[in-house]
């Protein structure tokens, strides 16, 4: 597949911005990215700007979906004890690295190490998302009754957009 | 077919408002490469799409650009809380507080209210793919301009830097989407039909 007619998936991809005097971070240190050690790109727009050649037709020519097997991309660690703020981050980041994987297997879903990448984050999202709503209320509807209190707390939380000036 | 988590995609606690940076800011909410323009395009451009990993695709990060607008609206909404008179006169945020007081409605930088000639859906697959690749390229290039500006300014800096790495991570993302347009195309001729309006529906697996 050398007659790859898609402009945009050969192309070197610069990640960073790099006249930019400004250190990119995507704050997710140990996120997602299925595709990272193949395309060298964890989707944070990099703080190096380093270009990278994306292959992708060639490898996917030869069998290869660009996950780049066991060793290539970070797993997020295990559920914290202690504050809801540090679960709360705990939750922001296994959801996201569920997201990410989700996004990637839309066009990717035979790849057998990103199905296996989002079934164990998503069930670390969903076991984390039972704690806090037992500990400190619900996130989402089907938690919103955890606790079968006599008042509908769902509408008595903080909303995320006060900050954490609530 | 939408539920929500409370919680924003990433977290956001501006603790200094600042009407100036609220009234740039507001182009990724109501501008037109903003996000709001992002998930209705992409939303809507899904119906065209015959094929299911487009479409899911499309819904997908149409889906996640419904959170990105909240959290720009979040942001904005930070920015302008406990304004006095003087900062919102001073700042030039005197015409918009007038309509809006310092609600929170979809307008560009510059005042263009938000509206549908933002975006296109044309109603063909590789017509819609290329405008959404070049409308995450545009988003990015906004938040390029607004980190120019709050770059010193971490707590909002930060979550802007997050969402502009999104950008260019659905940039990639609509690129695979339209390689996977182009192989269900007469691959002689990729203009022979248009898959939106000229191929037979098909099904998915289990419908029946």
């Amino acid at each position: 597949m050398s007659n790859n007619r898609n402009p945009y998936m050969n192309q070197n991809m610069s990640t960073g911005a790099r006249n930019m005097n400004v250190r990119v971070s995507c704050g997710y240190p140990n996120s997602a990215p299925i595709q990272r050690s193949a395309q060298n790109d964890c989707g944070c727009a990099g703080n190096t700007g380093t270009t990278q050649q994306n292959n992708y037709a060639q490898r996917l020519a030869q069998g290869d979906c660009g996950c780049a097997g066991n060793s290539g991309y970070a797993r997020v660690a295990d559920m914290p004890t202690g504050d809801r703020m540090s679960l709360l981050a705990y939750i922001d980041q296994v959801s996201f690295a569920a997201y990410e994987a989700a996004l990637y297997l839309d066009t990717h879903p035979d790849c057998q190490n990103g199905l296996q990448y989002f079934r164990e984050h998503n069930e670390k999202r969903n076991l984390a998302l039972k704690e806090y709503a037992k500990l400190y209320g619900p996130l989402t509807l089907e938690h919103a009754d955890e606790s079968c209190e006599a008042y509908w707390q769902w509408v008595n939380q903080p909303w995320p957009w006060e900050g954490g000036n609530c | 077919m939408w539920y929500y988590e409370k919680r924003l995609e990433y977290p956001i606690n501006i603790t200094t408002s600042n009407a100036k940076l609220a009234q740039f800011i507001a182009s990724q909410y109501g501008g037109p490469d903003g996000e709001i323009s992002a998930s209705m395009r992409y939303l809507s451009q899904r119906f065209s799409m015959k094929d299911r990993k487009v479409a899911g695709l499309l819904t997908d990060i149409g889906t996640e650009e419904l959170a990105h607008l909240e959290m720009v609206s979040t942001i904005i909404h930070q920015l302008t809380k406990g304004l006095s008179m003087e900062e919102i006169e001073k700042s030039g945020l005197g015409p918009y507080y007038i309509d809006h007081t310092v609600g929170v409605w979809p307008q560009a930088a510059g005042g263009i209210p938000f509206n549908a000639c933002e975006f296109q859906v044309k109603g063909d697959p590789v017509t819609d793919l290329h405008e959404d690749l070049a409308a995450e390229q545009k988003a990015r290039s906004t938040y390029d301009n607004i980190l120019r500006v709050v770059n010193n300014t971490p707590e909002v800096a930060d979550p802007i830097r997050f969402l502009r790495a999104r950008e260019v991570v659905h940039f990639q993302r609509f690129g695979e989407a339209l390689r996977n347009v182009q192989e269900g195309l007469d691959a002689k001729n990729f203009y022979a039909f248009s898959p939106g309006f000229d191929a037979p529906v098909t099904c998915p697996p289990n419908a029946k």
